[in-house]
């Protein structure tokens, strides 16, 4: 195991009654990385990112962040260490401003030095700033589960789909957003089924298909590897 | 902010004023005093149901707990009564402590085991087997301590912390960290919240006012048997007062409180099983077409309710 990866995952295992979602992952993602993870609906890359995060503890394996085994520990615990994301399907504080949303994550972190300003500023949701938080649109409470994550001034930042029903145009700016936060030093693990996007992002992949991955590597390579054929078209 | 803080204390001011002078103008001291018990509980429950989401259907086991708890220091320990009241409070506190793991639940389960709860302290205490303790179901007698006059003071004080705490929480980072976790508790962990710890630490501030409450209401009242102040009924006018005016604001209870025990004093008193029948079917109507109350209409509007 290489010294300077800041989060690694080993064999970690998920069941959910007799459903094994995850059936031994292994991952790492250096300091400083962007690593993709990609996979067929279903095949365990948000439980595994549940489980970084530690909103579901793993029924087998270890979580290691920054040397530290960090496996089963709460998901305020990884906030205040340094680990935040965002989720598949936003969850906003809907009753709460979007700047009420910020600040609840700047208030309670206990590392972060940024400002509310800066951050809505950065995502381009300052005109936002004082409209309920139910009231966006999907593609700005993503915007916004961003920014409440990079309220707590992440080292860790892992991403769940963020591109999904975004316009090619959006698109680009946010990951383009995510670069400039890379070129800041967050380290990142990014889960996208839009390779176009993954490819500008990241620097390699993991592919993950029934709860265990089976190819690391660049993602073009990705796309001559047979068994990562298979699993996308279908054997 | 300073702005803010004037209007706070004003609120605070002018409602001890009412129930300060509310006597020289209307004689019934018993009803205006069972009024701030009402009030101060529904802020108890809008505390934890306004600002968490957790409805607690057994809210009324703190309260008796805290007039069992101020009641029997009085009598085995012959504490002062203010002194005792504390203790019914800090008793409550410690219930509260006792049943923090019911926050786990969540939703109906949450508000069913708390009935459950409350339920069962009522039981051991009118149990008859406690009779030395308790005095079991022959219930309470504070003769020697009566004292209407001072009982009544010492509530609209209670009534008063009530409602600064309630406007602290509504400003604090505290309070906007509560609403968070009542829209998604998931996110707020996430965003570094201590869900756990903040939700328990709402849960025994509610508590401690049921208990204080119930301490001042016992002293007061002074003679009183188990289900008087075990009474299901207290839990439902209290959530039901704090659904219709709009949980989560302090003038919603404060409104419901006065309109609703207002108007079950007027026309309730001479049948009120209907009373609870109908405040039982205003709950699940409230919470299923109005979750946020009569303030809600006016925020419609566009106003600001505090
Ligand atoms: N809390 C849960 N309880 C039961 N099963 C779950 C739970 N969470 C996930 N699963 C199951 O685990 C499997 C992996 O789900 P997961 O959401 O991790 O997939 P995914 O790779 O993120 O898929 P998608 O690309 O559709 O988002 C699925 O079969 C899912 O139904
Ligand atoms: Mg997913």
């Amino acid at each position: 195991m290489s010294s300077d990866a800041l989060l690694s995952v080993v064999g970690v295992e998920k069941s959910f009654g007799g459903f094994q979602a995850l059936r031994g992952v292994n991952l790492e993602v250096p300091r400083g990385g962007a690593l993709g993870l990609v996979g067929p609906n279903g095949s365990g890359k948000t439980t595994l990112i549940n489980i970084i995060s530690g909103i579901y503890a793993p029924t087998a394996g270890k979580v290691r962040f920054g040397g530290q085994d960090v496996t089963g520990r709460l998901p305020h615990q990884m906030s205040h260490l340094g680990v935040n994301r965002t989720f598949q399907v936003p969850k906003p504080f809907g009753s709460l401003t979007v700047r009420q949303n910020v600040e609840v994550a700047l208030g309670h972190s206990r590392r972060s030095g940024r400002k509310t300003d800066d951050v809505l500023a950065f995502l381009d949701l300052g005109g936002l700033a004082d409209r309920e938080a139910a009231s966006l649109n999907t593609a700005q409470q993503k915007l916004l589960d961003l920014g409440r994550a990079l309220a707590t001034d992440p080292k860790l930042l892992l991403v769940d789909e963020l591109g999904a029903g975004l316009s090619p145009a959006d698109l680009d700016l946010v990951a383009e957003k995510l670069n400039a936060l890379r070129r800041d030093g967050i380290t990142m693990l990014v889960v996208e089924h839009l390779m176009g996007f993954l490819g500008k992002v990241t620097d390699d992949v993991v592919v993950m298909n029934a709860g265990a991955e089976i190819f690391f590597g660049k993602l073009e390579a990705a796309a001559q590897d047979p068994k990562v054929v298979e699993v996308f078209l279908g054997g | 902010m300073l702005r803010r803080r004037w209007v706070d204390a004003l609120v605070v001011v002018v409602v001890v004023l009412a129930f300060v002078l509310a006597p020289q103008a209307y004689s019934n001291e018993t009803l205006l005093f069972q009024m701030m018990v009402y009030i101060a509980l529904s802020q108890g429950v809008n505390i934890l149901y306004g600002f968490t989401g957790y409805l607690p259907f057994g809210y009324v086991g703190f309260f008796g707990i805290g007039a069992y708890g101020a009641s029997l220091l009085m009598l085995h320990l012959n504490w002062p009564p203010i002194l005792a009241l504390l203790g019914g409070g800090a008793i409550a506190v410690l219930l509260g402590l006792l049943l923090s793991p019911l926050l786990r639940l969540s939703g109906a389960y949450f508000a069913i085991a708390s009935l459950a709860a409350s339920q069962a302290v009522y039981l051991i205490v009118s149990n008859p087997a406690l009779q030395n303790v308790t005095y079991g179901p022959y219930g309470i007698q504070l003769v020697s301590q009566f004292n209407p006059t001072l009982s009544y003071y010492v509530m609209v004080v209670i009534l008063a912390l009530t409602v600064a705490v309630v406007l602290y929480i509504r400003r604090s980072r505290f309070g906007t960290a509560l609403q968070a976790m009542r829209d998604d508790p998931v996110s707020a962990a996430m965003a570094g919240v201590p869900v756990v710890r903040q939700r328990t630490f709402a849960w025994m501030i509610s508590a401690a006012i049921a208990g204080l409450v119930g301490g001042a209401f016992a002293w007061q009242t002074s003679v009183f048997y188990p289900d008087a102040v075990f009474s299901l009924s207290i839990s439902i006018f209290a959530i039901v007062f704090t659904l219709f005016g709009g949980a989560g604001t302090l003038l919603g209870p404060l409104f419901g409180s006065v309109v609703l025990y207002g108007m079950y004093n007027t026309i309730g008193i001479s049948d009120p099983q209907y009373f609870q029948l109908i405040y039982g079917l205003l709950i699940i109507l409230l919470v299923l077409f109005l979750p946020d109350g009569a303030a809600s209409l006016l925020k419609r509007r566009g106003s600001h309710v505090l």
